[in-house]
């Protein structure tokens, strides 16, 4: 058997494309569950928001449509999420997780059908913005530009979140309260606002990695849901809280999936259960995970 | 009065734990709670600053009721909170911490970072290494100085000798003294009761969260039948 350089090559970079839409709403996850402990099940949803938004802004015929749709859509998908946050999810803070999780769900099952009701049920696709059409030819290999501007546009996100945690005022009040809410609360810190300002970022994010993906897949109701179960796969891999484990954990599932799907056909699920399975022995709280909360 | 806490019953849950609790403090001034473990110590600092509202009963912090109020309104009044146990926040740098401690101001403070580290120049020294790198007595001192970045008029401070050598204990009284030199008032909860004593101006003795002893410290020192019976000693 001949070994196909440039397929391998392009399946890796599939992978990794892939893995920097995961990163995105992985970030926001875990991020989510470090500071406020809630499993946003919701959280697929601004995906998939951030993916319709951008298709309808696909429809207006100028070639700027794209860079309006990437700059308005996540703004609109953080204010959603903010009414959320502040209407629906604070009054359950002080109750059991369930609660929560219930609550979340509910709002996955009625994005899900408010999606269905304002762009119908039929398969959508995003056209692939003017700027990054074709392919990037070197040789006998080829690959498509878009897919290379998602490779690179997922660590700058990661450099943009690093600088926003670790170099700003809002960063600092978010890591403080991911360890001691209650004490941020009593030094005067409105803790409230900083669960508000998390759940935005978060949406903000989730919404930005269904408005990458769009031109990569099609875009129909249900990729929320579908996107979910792999965005906290990550987290777990990754452990919770760790945006650095989004990263690594994103990375590695694109990667099990793009060649997973070479060796198993229909069946590349597996590797990634294979994969879970002794990092949660071995190392329950995930590879980047906490030793204490 | 800078705060006055007037018949707070104060529960968790179904538990009842403070019993019509009274207490004063006046502007400036060093006062000790004592007690012994359970007595309703912390239960009673938890209420004033909002963290265990009570059910009953008013705080008045100067004119103004403040027991509906939360935390983070209260902190606001000029409220210094350092808790048991410190609670530094272990993935934030020194400074970081106390950064956070003067986020609530809205205006410039006399309390800045040079004047901290000019009062506390070990934790220059530690500005950079993270919260679970301190010693015991290193988060004391940041978890006071913390509070004082928010340039308090009123510290609450919960048994700041809590498992240190004597020698940190004794920082930690002139740490004390320091607040009172700068007029600041000070709610201190111990259960050594020969350090509270030596640092404070009145004191109150609690026990099964009802206050048994409201006094200056002259007044509890020649009471050996109250010490021995509400005072581990």
């Amino acid at each position: 058997m001949e070994l196909d350089v440039s397929f391998w090559l392009t399946q890796f970079l599939n992978g990794l494309a892939n893995a920097m839409v995961l990163f995105l709403i992985a970030s926001g996850l875990t991020i989510l569950l470090g500071v406020l402990g809630v499993l946003n099940l919701a959280h697929g949803s601004f995906y998939m928001l951030g993916a319709f938004l951008i298709f309808s802004s696909s429809i207006i015929k100028n070639p700027s449509w794209f860079w309006v749709g990437l700059l308005l859509a996540p703004l609109v998908v953080a204010g959603f999420g903010t009414i959320i946050e502040a209407f629906c999810l604070r009054p359950l803070y002080g109750r059991e997780r369930l609660y929560t999780l219930l609550l979340t769900y509910g709002f996955t099952l009625i994005l899900d059908d408010l999606v269905l009701l304002i762009w119908g049920r039929d398969y959508k696709s995003v056209p692939i913005p003017a700027l990054f059409e074709g392919r990037l030819t070197i040789g006998d290999f080829s690959y498509p530009v878009y897919f290379l501007f998602i490779i690179a546009v997922g660590p700058l996100l990661g450099v943009f979140l690093w600088f926003i945690l670790n170099r700003t005022n809002f960063g600092k009040l978010i890591r403080a309260a991911a360890t001691d809410s209650e004490m941020l609360d009593a030094l005067g810190v409105n803790v409230n606002r900083v669960f508000t300002g998390v759940f935005a970022l978060g949406a903000w994010l989730a919404s930005l990695g269904g408005i990458l993906a769009a031109p990569m897949r099609s875009v129909e109701p249900g990729m929320g849901v579908e996107i979910i179960i792999e965005s906290f796969i990550v987290v777990i891999i990754g452990g919770m809280g760790s945006y650095l484990g989004a990263f690594v954990g994103a990375v590695l599932i694109g990667m099990l999936k793009a060649f997973g799907i070479e060796i198993l056909e229909n069946f590349a699920m597996i590797f990634i259960y294979a994969l879970v399975l002794p990092i949660l022995i071995l190392r329950p709280r995930g590879l980047f995970g906490e030793t204490t909360i | 009065m800078i705060l006055s806490v007037e018949k707070i019953n104060t529960f968790y849950g179904d538990s009842h734990i403070l019993f019509d609790v009274d207490l004063t403090i006046a502007e400036g001034e060093v006062v000790s709670l004592l007690g012994r473990n359970g007595a309703g110590k912390t239960t009673t600092l938890r209420s004033i600053m909002g963290l265990t509202p009570p059910r009953a009963g008013r705080v008045r912090w100067l004119d103004e009721e403040v027991q509906r109020l939360k935390p983070h309104e209260i902190a606001r009044k000029g409220v210094g909170f350092v808790p048991e146990d410190r609670r530094i926040f272990s993935r934030l740098s020194v400074e970081e911490n106390l950064e956070i401690g003067a986020f609530k101001l809205e205006g410039p403070s006399a309390w800045t970072l040079e004047r901290i580290y000019g009062l506390f120049p070990k934790l220059e020294q530690l500005k950079a290494h993270k919260g679970n790198e301190l010693s015991g007595g290193e988060q004391q001192m940041l978890a006071i100085a913390r509070a004082l970045m928010g340039a308090p008029r009123l510290v609450l401070l919960d048994e700041p000798s809590e498992g240190l050598a004597p020698a940190i204990v004794k920082d930690v009284g002139e740490m004390i003294g320091t607040l009172r030199d700068e007029g600041i008032a000070v709610l201190l909860v111990e259960q050594n009761t020969r350090f509270a004593c030596r640092l404070s101006d009145r004191v109150y003795i609690i026990d099964n969260g009802r206050v048994r002893f409201g006094g200056t410290v002259a007044e509890l020192e020649a009471d050996e039948e109250l010490k021995s019976r509400y005072l581990a000693v």
